[in-house]
């Protein structure tokens, strides 16, 4: 777009409008008609923005800081649910690791009573791939899903029953996650921006092993394409909303995101 | 000091993205923001600038939401008349806001950004550079142009020529 109007001087006289302008400026324009005159004419247009100023409807102003009020009651008893929800999350996620793990071992041990040693190491086998892809399902700050197996296993025959029938129908109910929680989830480049853009106004305590980037604040755990990371988004007075995601091993930014 | 300062947000939001559905959505924005922020905000500006940083950044993330919009969004009964949000002087002054707001609509981002810090938020050209995050030699230049263009387009019919891209495009 153009603007061709003599922006020299309208630079000046919008400037001394502002009384942004020193004296030899300000002589220069109160000795010079023509400036004077085009001052008149964009102080007209100042005035006119200034003036008609848009009024909101009182009910909608009562709404809105009804709503921005209601999230600082909302943002604690989210933080607190968020702390249950990710403890519950942890448990179920054990459960149902340790459900997976002891059904395979009572496959196994039917396995062993019928056959020689050699089925034996193979089905074995099969229950260590099936342990691994239980332990990536399980939050990474829980305790690993075969140590977990362990104690529920070693709990007694009477136990055990009681144990399994338990798990069972643990691992059959969904874990209760709300869409709040501080865990991110997994992203990758695509849905990284979204779920950091809706995740911007948690503040859970920031980690203790990284520092947050300048001008940005932790608002929770993920995996970025495969690989833990913590996830930082820019404070809400920041010129441009990013997203910033660091490997909690060595500190160092993996992700840059814009988030508009 | 939400009330205290709510009139001024929502108008630097209603300048922003010119109407009123996208300015309540903003102005709700940097609401829940200022709410959520004060307690990091450190004071290393006016708190007033802070504010106003915050509306106009929410102003802008509407603005650019809005560009990934069907165009039908675009035009509502807002854009012609605000409910509930007129001047107490009567027919001529809702005249006069909305020959202002066409006319803003049409001004690049930049420049309207810029106008509507200085002339309705009264801040200083530092505290817009701050803001904005451009040198102040820079806001007092796209003040200067925003106002040229403004006075261009709210002048009588026959009075000035405006560039022929002003005439014709839409700056949002």
């Amino acid at each position: 777009m153009t603007d061709d109007f003599a922006l020299p001087d309208d630079e000046l006289v919008s400037a001394y409008l502002d009384g942004a302008v020193d004296d030899v400026e300000r002589a220069r324009v109160e000795s010079s008609p023509e400036l004077l005159a085009r001052a008149g004419v964009l102080g007209a247009a100042r005035d006119a923005l200034a003036t008609a100023r848009p009024l909101p409807d009182p009910a909608l102003r009562d709404q809105h800081i009804a709503s921005a009020l209601a999230t600082l009651g909302a943002a604690a008893t989210i933080s607190l649910t968020d702390r249950r929800a990710r403890r519950t999350h942890r448990q179920m996620a054990v459960l149902s690791a340790a459900a997976a793990i002891i059904a395979l071992l009572g496959v196994l041990a039917v396995v062993v009573n019928r056959n020689d040693r050699e089925s034996l190491s193979s089905t074995a086998g099969r229950a260590a791939s099936a342990t691994t892809a239980a332990d990536s399902k399980a939050d990474v700050n829980t305790p690993s899903a075969a140590e977990a197996a362990t104690t529920a296993a070693a709990a007694g025959s009477g136990d055990f029953a009681y144990a399994t029938t338990t798990i069972a129908a643990a691992a059959s109910t969904p874990p209760a996650v709300t869409t709040r929680a501080s865990d991110l989830g997994a992203l990758d480049a695509s849905t990284a921006p979204a779920a950091l853009r809706a995740a911007r106004d948690l503040s859970p305590a920031p980690p203790p092993q990284c520092a947050a980037p300048v001008g940005t604040h932790f608002v929770g755990t993920a995996t970025y394409v495969g690989s833990p990371v913590l996830a930082f988004v820019t404070d809400p007075d920041a010129s441009e909303a990013r997203g910033v995601l660091v490997d909690p091993a060595n500190c160092t930014v993996v992700a840059d995101l814009p988030l508009a | 000091m939400l009330r205290a300062h709510y009139d001024q947000v929502y108008a630097v939001c209603f300048r922003l993205v010119g109407n009123a559905a996208d300015a309540a959505d903003a102005t709700q924005e940097a609401l829940i923001a200022i709410v959520r922020g004060l307690p990091r905000f450190d004071g290393r500006s006016r708190l007033n600038t802070w504010i106003y940083r915050i509306a106009t950044n929410a102003a802008l993330d509407e603005l650019r939401r809005r560009g990934r919009r069907p165009m039908l969004d675009r035009y509502d009964a807002d854009d012609r008349v605000d409910s509930g949000a007129t001047q107490p002087s009567g027919e001529g002054a809702v005249d006069d806001r909305l020959v202002v707001d066409a006319a803003l609509k049409r001004l690049p981002v930049e420049f309207r950004v810029a106008v509507v810090l200085r002339d309705l938020g009264d801040l200083e050209y530092a505290d817009i550079a701050t803001i904005v995050g451009v040198p102040p030699g820079t806001v007092r230049s796209r003040i200067a142009r925003g106002r040229a263009l403004l006075a261009g387009m709210l002048a009588p019919p026959g009075t000035t020529t405006l560039p022929p891209d002003v005439q014709a495009s839409d700056h949002d």
